[in-house]
């Protein structure tokens, strides 16, 4: 079954579009701060809103321009980027972790535990993401382990409820009572038998959400409940640009641009990965 | 053969609720025995309780009453210590050859897996030449070790399944319907494979199928079950040649045969098969027999001897001598 | 195949051959298929799975997957009418919609679950024979008393029936619309219960009698073509290896393959010891081998057969068979 669906992978043209983009994304993040000509933090006010010179210096000059406080705005970029999929890898690292989890546990004991976990779970889904977000952040401050804290808040339910409902499917499966008249104890037929049959549908998922986070991140770091300034964000990036967007459009276009690039080649990667793994678009 | 007894089912129950509709009777006082070294078959339609029966054996479901006896030990009540020796008495071949492998793993895993959860064997080589001995005995050639259960077809994937069943040498095997879902070019060699291994390692089949052309050939004895209830068990050439319950010779009668001249007069039964929720009192082929009487509305039939050994019919009209 | 009074043929297919091109490969589904069935008759069509019997019948009706199946040389003529040529598309189908029927082995899978039997059936009556809802409504309630279910039971759902029962609603939408001349059962009783499954056949018999239809049964039990097929073509990797009357090809069987299916399946009315599974398996049909399809598992196989595609033979005035040596192996069946 790997084999098929890689190669249905590496058929599908947008899920390599996204693959190429994302690799060099993230290949350019990591090495960033080494090919980086300028500090990003450094402001160097007489050099304020500069245009983007197009390699007109070669790569001495501000390529792409300065912010409004002379900061270099492709160095921002690349170092925001690092900070940008920092957060949204973690994200989804730990919720995927902690919804599979209680997920497993919801699908295969039922009953209270089941309840629990899923009404704690509704309650959750009722909570705009944006309001939980004020929230954490008006009780902890805005830091970067609270901005990872209100993301895996906010989708761990998703997980949760994905492997939830395999579980239950799985365990009416022959293979799982086969398992049962073996001896096998319950943590055995959860986690050897029945886990790595409910792990693909969070893979598709997963694969869906890193888009989605870097746009979360981006949203928080806009509305000001990501991390502080210095610190280079494509979101603050755009929300100090606002003012300037008659004068020096490129203070905000730049990240935009950058953001909308990013989420649409991750996107891209979710649905080839979500294609892949389809039966139904299995053609003969 | 009576002091041979391997299983000694009393009077087995097993009731499932039906949320405003009452109580569906799948096993319904129900006894029976198997002897070691033989094959009991058990047959039936949808719907009769069969597979449940398999179920409640192998304790895969709480019984609602009723003891099942495996070699002496009283296994719907035993105590956790005992869970173990009981799991490698009696073992399953389940129907769907395509469900009973998990599809994440590969044939090696599984085949592992009965040696690794009872710790029969310790280190990675020794539970290896276990599951060479295991292919060996069932002819899987080694290359299929490494693949998974979608590369095989439905005959290899239920030979899988035998040889999964056979880890533990247990002294019963129950068969639910194992070749029911198989193409019938590969059901000859799975039924020859069963009956092949049977001798060789002495064990005893709970057959469960409702094919009744298969069963003649792998069983010693048959048991007919319908809603629940026994209709008749007896010697396997006996039933076939001298079938008692109105149920079973209509059963025999709408098998078709290529020996067209020696098919016998079809019975036709008229309607469904009723619904085992809150069954009548009385006999339960009742609604569908064309020999029935008002007593047999009233009164159920038990299963009583017959004049011929091992045959026991449960009914009030059936001729006895 | 040979008719001794042509005008009673109904549907003839002479050297069909057709394809399904995939990634993995093309699988050659049927390979030169010659098939007849005269009217009034009832052919059961046998063979394993992967065969062709279900292509075959896909291919009568002009009902096989678009983009993948091809059907690259052969003829299928039903009545006379050539049914492959594109010329003849209004045709086909007017004759699909009432000339042929089909009936599959799981019915529920066919029926909407949210409308209830008797609208379905109207429903196929209003659309196809133009009638009026309240004239359509009560020529469902007829059809279902025609397959002994009681028209009061028109107001359920699918669900509410049993699977015998969705199987005669099958039947009877199979034979409601136009005057259907041509009924395919493709394994019609497989998912059912002995006893439900007799109850059908012996509808099956009586509707093909009542209307004269012709039936082509699609199956792999020998016991029902032996109970309601006269005559039985035995399908082996997309070729007819054997057909003939029933009686004769099953008393006297002479294709290998013939005599080990007979061989290898339980029969409630012959006790065997030992059932004689045929070894090895079909024929990969994206790889079929050079010669006779059978030779790899043939305990016969000469070179000529590694070599040469057997032509038909004919051994009687009825019996057809694809082999070399046919005729040859007649006294194997004795030794069963």
């Amino acid at each position: 079954m790997g084999n098929q669906t890689l190669k249905r992978l590496f058929r599908s043209k947008f899920f390599m579009i996204g693959l190429v983009v994302c690799t060099i994304l993230i290949i350019l993040s990591i090495i960033s701060p080494w090919i980086i000509y300028y500090d990003p933090l450094k402001t160097d006010l007489q050099n304020k809103l500069l245009p983007p010179r197009w390699l007109a210096d070669g790569f001495k000059g501000h390529i792409l321009g300065t912010d409004s406080l002379g900061r270099d705005i492709l160095a921002r970029i690349l170092i925001g980027s690092r900070y940008s999929f920092f957060v949204s890898f973690s994200a989804v690292a730990i919720s995927a972790s902690i919804g599979i989890m209680l997920g497993l546990f919801a699908g295969y004991f039922g009953g209270w535990i089941d309840n629990l976990i899923m009404r704690i779970g509704d309650v959750q889904l009722s909570i705009p993401n944006l309001l939980l977000a004020i929230t954490v952040v008006a009780i902890l401050g805005p830091a970067i382990q609270n901005v990872i804290l209100v993301m895996v808040l906010t989708i761990w339910v998703q997980y949760a409820r994905l492997i939830r409902s395999s579980v239950v499917i799985s365990k009416s499966m022959e293979y799982v009572s086969a398992s049962k008249i073996l001896g096998a104890s319950k943590s055995w037929i959860l986690f050897r038998q029945i886990l790595p049959n409910v792990l693909t549908p969070c893979l598709v998922l997963a694969s869906q959400q890193i888009g989605w986070m870097i746009f979360l991140e981006a949203t928080m770091s806009f509305l000001g409940m990501g991390v502080p300034s210095p610190t280079p964000s494509w979101g603050t990036m755009i929300s100090l640009g606002r003012n300037y967007l008659y004068i020096a459009p490129w203070v905000v276009l730049v990240p935009g641009i950058a953001l909308m690039i990013t989420v649409l080649a991750f996107n891209f990667i979710g649905d080839g990965v979500r294609d892949a793994f389809d039966p139904k678009m299995r053609s003969g | 053969m009576q002091n041979n007894k391997l299983l000694d089912v009393k009077n087995l129950k097993k009731y499932f609720k039906i949320k405003g509709k009452g109580y569906l009777h799948a096993v319904d006082d129900i006894s029976f025995e198997i002897y070691k070294g033989e094959t009991l078959g058990l047959v039936g339609e949808s719907g009769c309780g069969k597979t449940t029966v398999g179920n409640l054996l192998l304790r895969l479901l709480p019984e609602t009453g009723g003891s099942v006896f495996l070699d002496d030990i009283d296994i719907l009540n035993a105590p956790n210590s005992l869970n173990r020796e009981i799991c490698r008495k009696i073992q399953m071949i389940f129907q769907d050859p395509y469900s009973s492998l998990n599809p994440k793993k590969k044939v090696k895993e599984i085949l592992a897996e009965p040696f690794l959860v009872q710790k029969i064997v310790k280190g990675q080589k020794a539970v290896d030449n276990k599951i060479v001995e295991l292919c060996e005995m069932v002819n899987i050639q080694k290359e299929l070790l490494t693949k998974f259960p979608f590369e095989l077809d439905g005959g290899k994937r239920q030979t899988v399944c035998i040889a999964r069943a056979l880890a533990f040498r247990s002294d019963l095997i129950v068969c639910d319907e194992p070749v029911s879902s198989l193409d019938v070019s590969i059901q000859a060699q799975i039924i020859n494979m069963l009956m092949d291994l049977q001798e060789k390692l002495n064990m005893s089949y709970l057959f469960i199928t409702h094919d009744l052309s298969v069963v003649r050939h792998i069983s010693n004895r048959i048991i007919v079950m319908y809603l629940g209830k026994i209709m008749e068990e007896s010697p396997t050439e006996d039933l076939f040649e001298r079938p008692l319950h109105p149920y079973t010779k209509a059963l025999l009668s709408a098998i078709p045969s290529i020996d067209t001249e020696k098919s016998m007069d079809r019975i036709i039964l008229e309607g469904d098969v009723p619904s085992p929720i809150n069954p009548p009192q009385g006999c339960r082929f009742y609604k569908r027999c064309s020999k029935a009487q008002p007593i047999c509305l009233e009164k159920e039939p038990q299963l009583r001897d017959t004049a011929f050994p091992g045959h026991r019919v449960a009914c009030h009209f059936a001729k006895i001598d | 195949m040979k008719n001794t009074n042509k005008d009673n043929t109904l549907l003839s297919i002479k050297d069909l051959f057709v394809e399904y091109r995939t990634y993995e490969g093309t699988v050659k589904a049927i390979n030169g298929l010659n098939f007849s069935i005269e009217k009034g008759e009832s052919v059961g069509l046998v063979g394993e799975t992967g065969a062709g019997k279900t292509t075959t019948a896909l291919s009568i009706l002009g009902i096989l997957p678009q983009r993948i199946a091809k059907v690259t040389q052969g003829s299928i003529k039903f009545n006379g009418l050539e049914l492959l040529d594109p010329k003849n598309k209004k045709e086909l189908e007017i004759i699909r919609g009432k000339r042929i029927s089909m009936i599959f082995q799981n019915p529920l899978t066919s029926l909407n679950p949210v409308f209830t039997i008797g609208e379905q059936i109207a429903m196929v009556l209003m659309q196809h024979e133009g009638l009026s809802r309240k004239k359509a409504f009560e020529k469902a309630a007829i059809t279902l008393e025609s397959v002994n279910i009681e028209p009061r039971r028109a107001m359920e759902y699918p669900h509410q029936f049993s699977g015998g029962m969705r199987q005669r609603v099958g039947i009877a939408a199979a034979l409601v619309t136009g005057n259907p001349e041509l009924l395919i059962a493709d394994e019609p009783t497989t998912a059912l219960d002995v006893t439900i499954q007799a109850q059908i056949l012996e509808l099956i018999k009586k509707l093909q009698r009542e209307n004269n239809l012709s039936m082509i049964m699609i199956t792999h039990n020998l016991g029902i073509v032996a109970e309601i097929c006269t005559k039985v073509s035995i399908i082996y990797s997309g070729r007819i290896i054997e057909s003939g009357s029933t009686k004769e090809v099953f008393k006297n069987p002479r294709h290998p393959y013939t005599i080990g299916l007979i061989g290898s399946l339980p029969d409630i009315a012959v006790k065997k010891t030992r059932l004689t599974p045929i070894p090895g398996f079909m024929a990969d049909p994206m790889n079929l081998p050079k010669g006779c399809s059978f030779n790899i598992r043939c305990p016969y196989a000469q070179d000529v057969c590694k070599e040469i595609n057997p032509e038909q033979t004919q051994l009687g005035a009825d019996h057809f068979v694809c082999c070399h040596f046919a005729g040859k192996h007649g006294g194997l069946i004795a030794k069963q």
